[in-house]
């Protein structure tokens, strides 16, 4: 589990490498040179961002259509890009757009499952959260999550509705910052926030059932009372 | 007694409220130690809260990045069609 981890790890600091400004100098100029860096572009964004789109586009052949819709876009907006955010981070929105698109597309007779899906719109960047460690924080050990449980997660987050998916894919699956969220989906940090605690809560209370226990929240006022009652 | 203690310890709905505020250790002192007396007590809570932790802590969830070749290959003859690779 730890080394596909790793691995992994690795597979994404690839994508990150997409972030160097020396990368986007090369992306930004003309001719062969662009070529190149666009042709690099693709190499080590392709895994995650098809991973992403495949999120909302079950279909492969769909997926790779909507992948390439997105290449198109990034490659014709890039002279607009201003460097506000990361430049993955401004993929990632350009990908939110085309996806949007495609379900539009897809399902304009079901409105219902749309709600809350808006294509991305200018926003601001808020500071960084403040990440504390608290008394109860599980080791990274506890974290790892066993296959069981992770086949459970998986299939609660499947029925999740698409914008909660969407925000705890990018947040918790992806571990984009706060802010990339924001800016991907164009929501204040404060509604990402809102909406991320909505989605894992869902996504707790699916699990709780698919155990047979979903009666967690067991009610304080319980061990309250048979504390009184003890003494 | 019993009221005081009603008092001093939040109810279960409202450290569901604050789970990710007390995970990212924004909540204030007051706030935090009443958090932990109700975790104490309340087997449930530990419970929900761990699993809630687990599922914020969802890298695992990754399938691998690493598209196939073929995949990678379709692409990159597309885009090289349209002049941009």
């Amino acid at each position: 589990m730890k080394e596909e981890l790793e691995k992994k790890s690795q597979s994404k600091n690839r994508f990150e490498e997409l972030n160097a400004p020396s990368f986007l100098v090369a992306l930004l100029q003309s001719g062969t040179g662009q070529q190149r860096a666009f042709r690099r572009l693709v190499e080590l964004s392709h895994g995650p961002l098809l991973y992403y789109v495949r999120k909302f586009i079950s279909s492969m052949e769909e997926a790779q259509e909507v992948l390439q819709e997105i290449y198109l876009a990034v490659h014709k907006s890039l002279p607009r890009f201003e460097g506000k955010s990361k430049l993955t981070t401004w993929i990632y929105g350009m990908a939110h757009n085309k996806i949007c698109d495609k379900l539009s597309d897809r399902y304009r007779q079901h409105e219902e499952y749309l709600d809350g899906l808006q294509p991305m719109s200018e926003s601001e960047i808020v500071a960084g959260d403040l990440v504390r460690s608290s008394e109860w924080d599980l080791s990274p050990d506890q974290v790892l999550i066993q296959n069981d449980l992770r086949e459970k997660i998986k299939d609660a987050v499947e029925s999740l509705p698409p914008q909660a998916k969407e925000i705890y894919h990018l947040r918790d699956v992806e571990g984009l910052s706060g802010e990339d969220v924001a800016q991907i989906l164009g929501l204040s940090l404060a509604a990402v926030r809102v909406r991320l605690h909505r989605a894992r809560n869902l996504i707790v209370e699916m699990v709780q059932k698919m155990e047979g226990n979903d009666s967690l929240g067991v009610n304080i006022e319980k061990n309250i009372s048979k504390n009184r009652d003890d003494s | 007694m019993s009221s005081l203690v009603h008092k001093v310890i939040y109810p279960c709905t409202t450290l569901h409220q604050f789970l990710m505020d007390y995970m990212e250790g924004t909540l204030n002192p007051l706030m935090t130690f009443r958090f932990n007396l109700h975790l104490k007590m309340c087997s449930g809570c530990r419970k929900y809260l761990e699993l809630y932790q687990k599922v914020s802590h969802a890298e695992s969830l990754q399938q691998e990045f690493e598209p196939s070749e073929e995949l990678l290959d379709a692409t990159l003859k597309f885009l090289e069609k349209e002049g941009l690779t």
